[in-house]
């Protein structure tokens, strides 16, 4: 029976492997494996975000006036942008799936370009939260006028968790990078792995809508507390 | 028995045919597309309102419960559409749902945290204790009074 498979697989179907029954059930494989992985991440960032609900349930007056401090137009930009290159690595995985090679190959150039342009702006973002001293340090809350009256403990246990979590998101971002490129490259390449198969590109596809969704929570969560009233 | 995978194979091997149910439309995607920058433009702007309290929910809880509300929303469009979980397996889909449901539960350890102030800690009675002792929390309580500029607060804050 497995051997009959096996043939079948290599004559019909150049992307089924031998230890699979049909596609369907390779693909469910992938996906699920794919999502083991995802799950994990999420209670990675999970367990920064509970920090986070923890102590801003706690000091939420000091950690509004500290939060004021971030550029609310440069973190919406920057939701834009990784919406639009969540949107790309769809697409891309729909002209995978058509076997269009070089729709597929812009969408992910498009998705390439909007991950640099997201590094770039929280690049600047970054650099003035140094410039004032709001990096958690000996030296933090030097420059009084940048904690906007909230207690300096309890604005720099805010930023603390502000560059963790941004930062790790930000790792994450590289990682994508990383990993879209050599995706890029092997449909460049016309490279079997992902002209035959559309899974390796979903797979990288589900990476980078997991990065947009940590995204979609952190956004509102350090850009846009509501005033305490 | 021997005739299932051939069967699904035949099936399967229909290739492109046979996905094509499996492929989202352009103007599906778009829709999500827009419907995802809706929605951050509606949260940017809540998060700039006063909402009212209602009932005994303040309304700083409302504000935020909104927030966490339209991220969800934005969360789930994700998922659904660009992650493709509609098209997946019933095993995958319980799957991703359990890696949420386990999140969700994790933050029951509030309950621990949110409980401490219950049971003062003997001998932590220093500074100007509230409610006549010092509890395991915070160095300063209750940080509920806190207002912006009130250098009261200076003052309540333990020796490190």
């Amino acid at each position: 029976m497995a051997a009959i498979a096996h043939d079948h697989a290599h004559d019909d179907h150049g992307a089924l492997h031998h230890q699979f029954e049909n596609i369907e059930q390779q693909n469910d494989s992938y996906i699920v494996g794919m999502w083991t992985f995802l799950v994990t991440e999420v209670m990675f960032f999970g367990a920064l975000f509970f920090i986070y609900t923890l102590y801003r349930s706690m000091y939420q007056m000091d950690w509004y006036l500290a939060h004021e401090e971030l550029d609310v137009t440069l973190g919406g930009i920057n939701t834009v942008v990784l919406l639009i290159s969540s949107w790309t690595v769809a697409m891309a995985v729909r002209f995978a799936q058509l076997k269009n090679r070089k729709m597929v190959i812009l969408n992910l150039l498009v998705t390439l370009g909007c991950a640099f342009t997201f590094l770039v702006i929280k690049a600047f973002e970054y650099a003035a939260k140094f410039e004032h001293h709001l990096f958690p340090g000996p030296t933090f809350g030097s420059v009084p006028s940048h904690l906007n009256g909230a207690n300096s403990n309890y604005a720099q246990l805010f930023y603390g968790l502000y560059f963790g979590m941004t930062g790790l998101h930000a790792v994450h971002i590289l990682v994508g990078i990383l990993v879209i490129s050599a995706l890029t490259y092997l449909w460049v390449r016309k490279a079997d792995s992902v002209m035959k198969d559309y899974i390796p590109t979903e797979l990288v596809g589900l990476y980078w809508h997991f990065v947009d969704l940590v995204w979609i929570f952190l956004f509102p969560l350090m850009y846009l507390m509501p005033k305490p009233h | 028995m021997a005739t299932t995978p051939l069967s699904t194979n035949t099936h399967g091997a229909g290739g492109h045919d046979d996905h094509s149910s499996h492929i989202s439309s352009t103007g599906l995607l778009v829709g999500v597309l827009l419907l995802l920058m809706g929605l951050m433009g509606v949260t940017i702007w809540a998060s700039f309102i006063d909402i009212p309290s209602i009932g005994p929910i303040p309304g700083i809880v409302m504000n935020n419960l909104v927030a966490l509300a339209i991220a969800t929303v934005k969360a789930a469009l994700v998922i659904w559409f660009f992650m493709g979980v509609r098209f997946a397996s019933s095993l995958a889909k319980i799957w991703v749902a359990a890696g949420f449901l386990v999140l969700f539960l994790m933050f029951g350890i509030m309950g621990d945290y949110g409980t401490r102030k219950f049971e003062p800690v003997q001998g932590w009675e220093v500074g100007t204790p509230v409610d006549g002792g010092e509890t395991a929390l915070p160095r300063t309580w209750p940080p509920e009074g806190r207002t912006p500029g009130s250098p009261a607060i200076e003052q309540n804050l333990r020796p490190r």
